[in-house]
C-alpha cells in the first residue's frame, strides 16, 4: 500500500514539474520595455545657526525621492513619487491621470500636490531652496497642500492665450494649520468627519509678452473645515504671478525668474468671528553664467489664527548645476520672529538626480 | 451691439478661418519646411523651436499647448531630442490624436542613424541620445526619408489629397537629387577635410560630405569644455592640421574663437536648422547656406585637399 502511495506521489509531482515547465515556457515578455521609468531625486541639506528651526544634526539627508512613472493605456498615465525621510517612508504622491476627456477635459484621481498657486507643485528638493517660504509654512504646512482625491482641469478653448481653470475636491489636508486647531491637550487635531472635504478652484494663464520674455499668472481658492465638528471653516484665497525671461538664442547660459505669490486666509474662530490674515513671498533667482544661478526670497508672513504678529525674513543663495542631473548651493536666511527674536541659519543644499531625463516643466 | 459680440467671441473663441485643413505642427522648423513643401495649401502647419533655438533646450511653454490641443498630426524629430520639453506638452495638451496612434509621427523612421550606443550607458558619457545621434536630418538622404515618411501619413490622413501629397513628394524628391549633386560638386576638393565641431551634431552631415571631424569644443555632449580638454584639443588641432571649427550659433563663441586662435583655425558658425539665418528658409537652402560658409572658410584658410 505504501508502495502504491509511493509511486502515485512520484506521478503527481512529476505531472507537476511537467506542468511548472509548460508555465515557464509559456509566451513570456521579451523585453523590459513596458516597465515604467523610474527615477531618484536625493536631497542633502547641511545647516548651521541660531535658527531654533534647524534639525539638531549638522547634516541630514533631507529626502530621498522615488518616482515611478508610466503610461498605463491609451487613456491614462500613473505617477508614484515615495518619499523617504528621516521620518520613513511615505507615500508622497500617488495618482492616475486620465489625459483627454471630452471638451478639453483632463482628470487626475489619487494623492496628488494640490494646484495651489504655483510654488505648491514643485516638490521641495526640487526647489532651489533648504527651506520653504515661511508663508507656505505658516498657512499650508511644512511639505504644502497634499490631498487624496479628485481633480478636473479644462484648458479653455480661447485662441489668443492659455487659460486654464481646475477644480479639486479632496480629503482635508493633513498638514496643512490652517485646516487644524490646538485642543485643550496641546494636540493639533482635524476633522475626521468623512464628509468635511476640501475645495480647491484656481484660474491660470499665461502671456508671452516677447520672444524672451512670458508672464504667468493665477487666482487659486481652497476652503475646508477646520476644527472636529466641522462648524468652522478656514478660506484661503490666492495669488500669483511668475515673470520669466530667456533669451532662446542663448538659452542655456542665462535666465531670470521673478515670482511672487500670496496667501490670504480667513479662518473663522466662532459662529460670528474670524481671523483675517496674509502673508506672501517674492522669489529671485537669476542664472547668470551657464553653470551658475544666484537668486534671493523675501518672506513676509502672519499666521493662520493670528494677524497680530507676523514674522518676515530672507534667504540668499548662490548655486552651481554642473549638470541637468545635480546642483549645489550655499544659502544664507535670516527670521525676524513673531516674538521679536532673530534667527540666523545657514544651509548647504545637494540634490541629485538619477534616473531616465524626465521632461522639465515649466 | 450683438453681432459685435457674437463676432468677438467666435475670433477669441476657438474660431478658424482654415476649417477643414490639416492642422499639423512640428517640434522644429527644418520638420516644418519638409512639410510646408508636401502639404502646401492644403494644411494648416506651426512649428514650435525656431531654427536659432537649440532644440536640446526649449522651453515648455503654456502657449504651446494653444497649438497642440488642436493639432491632427504632430511630427517630433525623436531619438529623444525633445525629450527635455515635448513629454510634458503632449501630456498637457488633452489632445488624443497626438497621445498615441496616426497622429503622432517621429521623422526618425527609417534615417540612417548614427551612433547607436552599444553596451552599457551612463550619465559618465554626457547627455547621451540611447536611441542615436538626432541629428540626422542634416543628411540630405534622410531627408528623402523624412519626405517620404511625411507624405505618407499626410496621405493616410487626409486621403482626398494624397495625389496631390504624392505630387508634392515627387517634386521635392527631384529638387534635392538636383541640389544633391550640385553640393556634392562644391565639396568634392574638401572630401577628407579634418574640422571640430563644437556638439557632436554633425556626424550625419559629415558623413555625407566626407568631412573628417577630430574632435568636439564639448569633452562629452552637453558638458562645457574644461580648459585641459581646451589644451588636448588645440593640441590636436595643431598636430593633425585642422583648421576649421564649425559651431552652432547657440553656443558661446568665445571657446572656439580662442581654440582657433591658438590652433591657427577658424571658425565658421553654421545652423544647424531652417531659419538659423534669414537666408536659410527651407530644408534646400540650409544645406546651401552650410556648404558655401564652409568652402568660404576652408579657402579663408587655405584648406586643400
Amino acid at each position: 500500500m505504501k508502495k502504491t502511495l509511493f509511486v502515485i506521489l512520484l506521478l503527481f509531482l512529476a505531472k507537476n514539474i511537467n506542468a511548472q515547465r509548460d508555465v515557464s515556457g509559456a509566451p513570456q515578455q521579451a523585453s523590459n520595455i513596458f516597465n515604467p521609468n523610474i527615477s531618484v531625486v536625493t536631497n542633502i541639506v547641511g545647516s548651521f545657526g541660531n535658527d531654533r528651526t534647524l534639525e539638531p544634526t549638522a547634516f541630514n539627508l533631507s529626502e530621498v525621492e522615488l518616482g515611478i512613472q508610466s503610461v498605463i493605456d491609451p487613456y491614462a498615465r500613473a505617477d508614484i513619487f515615495i518619499a523617504f525621510g528621516a521620518e520613513g517612508a511615505e507615500l508622497e504622491e500617488g495618482y492616475l491621470t486620465w489625459l483627454s476627456m471630452p471638451f478639453g477635459l483632463q482628470s487626475r484621481f489619487g494623492k496628488f500636490r494640490s494646484n495651489w498657486n504655483s510654488f505648491n507643485l514643485i516638490h521641495p528638493p526640487e526647489t532651489p531652496f533648504a527651506d520653504r517660504p515661511l508663508a507656505i509654512v505658516n498657512f499650508l504646512g511644512e511639505e504644502g497642500v497634499v490631498g487624496t482625491g479628485v481633480s478636473l482641469s479644462w484648458l479653455v478653448p480661447v485662441n489668443l492665450f492659455y487659460l486654464k481653470w481646475i477644480a479639486e475636491v479632496t480629503n482635508l489636508p493633513g498638514e496643512s494649520p490652517s485646516f487644524r486647531i490646538i485642543d485643550s491637550s496641546g494636540e493639533l487635531i482635524q476633522s475626521e468627519r468623512k464628509q468635511d472635504l476640501a475645495y480647491l478652484s484656481r484660474l491660470s494663464s499665461y502671456f508671452d509678452l516677447s520672444e524672451s520674455a512670458n508672464l504667468s499668472w493665477g487666482v487659486s481658492y481652497l476652503g475646508a473645515v477646520n476644527e472636529p465638528t466641522g462648524q468652522l471653516w478656514t478660506h484661503l484665497g490666492g495669488l500669483d504671478l511668475t515673470f520669466r525671461w530667456k533669451n532662446p538664442k542663448r538659452a542655456i547660459y542665462s535666465s531670470f525668474l521673478w515670482r511672487n505669490e500670496i496667501i490670504m486666509s480667513k479662518r473663522e474662530v466662532a459662529s460670528d468671528s474670524s481671523v483675517t490674515s496674509w502673508g506672501g513671498f517674492s522669489h529671485i533667482n537669476w542664472q547668470f553664467f551657464r553653470r551658475w544661478h544666484v537668486g534671493g526670497r523675501f518672506d513676509y508672513s502672519q499666521f493662520t489664527d493670528d494677524n497680530d504678529n507676523a514674522e518676515q525674513g530672507g534667504l540668499a543663495y548662490l548655486a552651481f548645476a554642473p549638470s541637468e542631473f545635480s546642483f549645489v548651493s550655499v544659502q544664507g536666511r535670516y527670521i525676524k520672529r513673531a516674538d521679536k527674536t532673530e534667527d540666523w541659519a545657514g544651509f548647504v543644499k545637494l540634490t541629485f538626480n538619477i534616473g531616465p531625463h524626465g521632461a522639465h516643466q515649466f | 451691439m450683438k453681432k459685435i459680440i457674437l463676432l468677438l467671441s467666435l475670433f477669441i473663441l476657438n474660431f478658424n478661418l482654415s476649417w477643414g485643413k490639416l492642422k499639423i505642427v512640428t517640434t522644429t522648423q527644418d520638420l516644418a519646411s519638409i512639410v510646408n513643401f508636401i502639404g502646401g495649401d492644403k494644411i494648416e502647419l506651426s512649428y514650435i523651436a525656431k531654427g536659432y533655438q537649440d532644440p536640446h533646450f526649449v522651453e515648455a511653454k503654456p502657449s504651446y499647448l494653444l497649438k497642440l490641443r488642436d493639432a491632427d498630426l504632430l511630427i517630433a524629430v525623436g531619438l529623444e531630442l525633445e525629450i527635455g520639453w515635448l513629454p510634458v506638452l503632449v501630456k498637457d495638451s488633452r489632445n488624443p490624436k497626438i497621445l498615441a496612434g496616426k497622429g503622432y509621427l517621429e521623422a526618425s523612421t527609417d534615417c540612417e542613424i548614427l551612433e547607436k550606443p552599444t553596451g552599457q550607458l551612463t550619465r559618465a558619457g554626457g547627455d547621451i541620445h540611447p536611441f542615436g545621434n538626432p541629428h540626422f536630418w542634416l543628411d540630405p538622404n534622410n531627408g528623402k526619408i523624412m519626405a517620404q515618411n511625411i507624405a505618407q501619413r499626410l496621405s493616410e490622413l487626409d486621403p482626398a489629397n494624397a495625389n496631390f501629397y504624392q505630387s508634392n513628394l515627387d517634386i521635392f524628391v527631384s529638387k534635392l537629387a538636383e541640389k544633391q549633386k550640385q553640393w556634392e560638386g562644391l565639396i568634392e576638393p574638401y572630401r577628407g577635410t579634418k574640422i571640430v565641431t563644437y556638439h557632436n551634431s554633425w556626424p550625419n552631415f559629415a558623413k555625407y560630405f566626407g568631412l573628417d571631424v577630430i574632435g568636439y569644443v564639448e569633452p562629452k555632449p552637453g558638458i562645457p569644455p574644461s580648459p585641459s580638454h581646451i589644451f588636448k584639443l588645440v593640441n590636436q588641432m595643431k598636430e593633425e592640421n585642422c583648421k576649421v571649427i564649425l559651431m552652432e550659433p547657440y553656443f558661446d563663441i568665445k571657446t572656439p574663437e580662442s581654440i582657433a586662435r591658438r590652433s591657427g583655425a577658424n571658425v565658421a558658425v553654421v545652423p544647424p536648422s531652417v531659419g538659423g539665418e534669414k537666408e536659410i528658409s527651407d530644408y534646400f537652402s540650409l544645406f546651401d547656406y552650410a556648404i558655401n560658409l564652409l568652402i568660404k572658410t576652408f579657402k579663408d584658410n587655405q584648406v586643400s585637399q
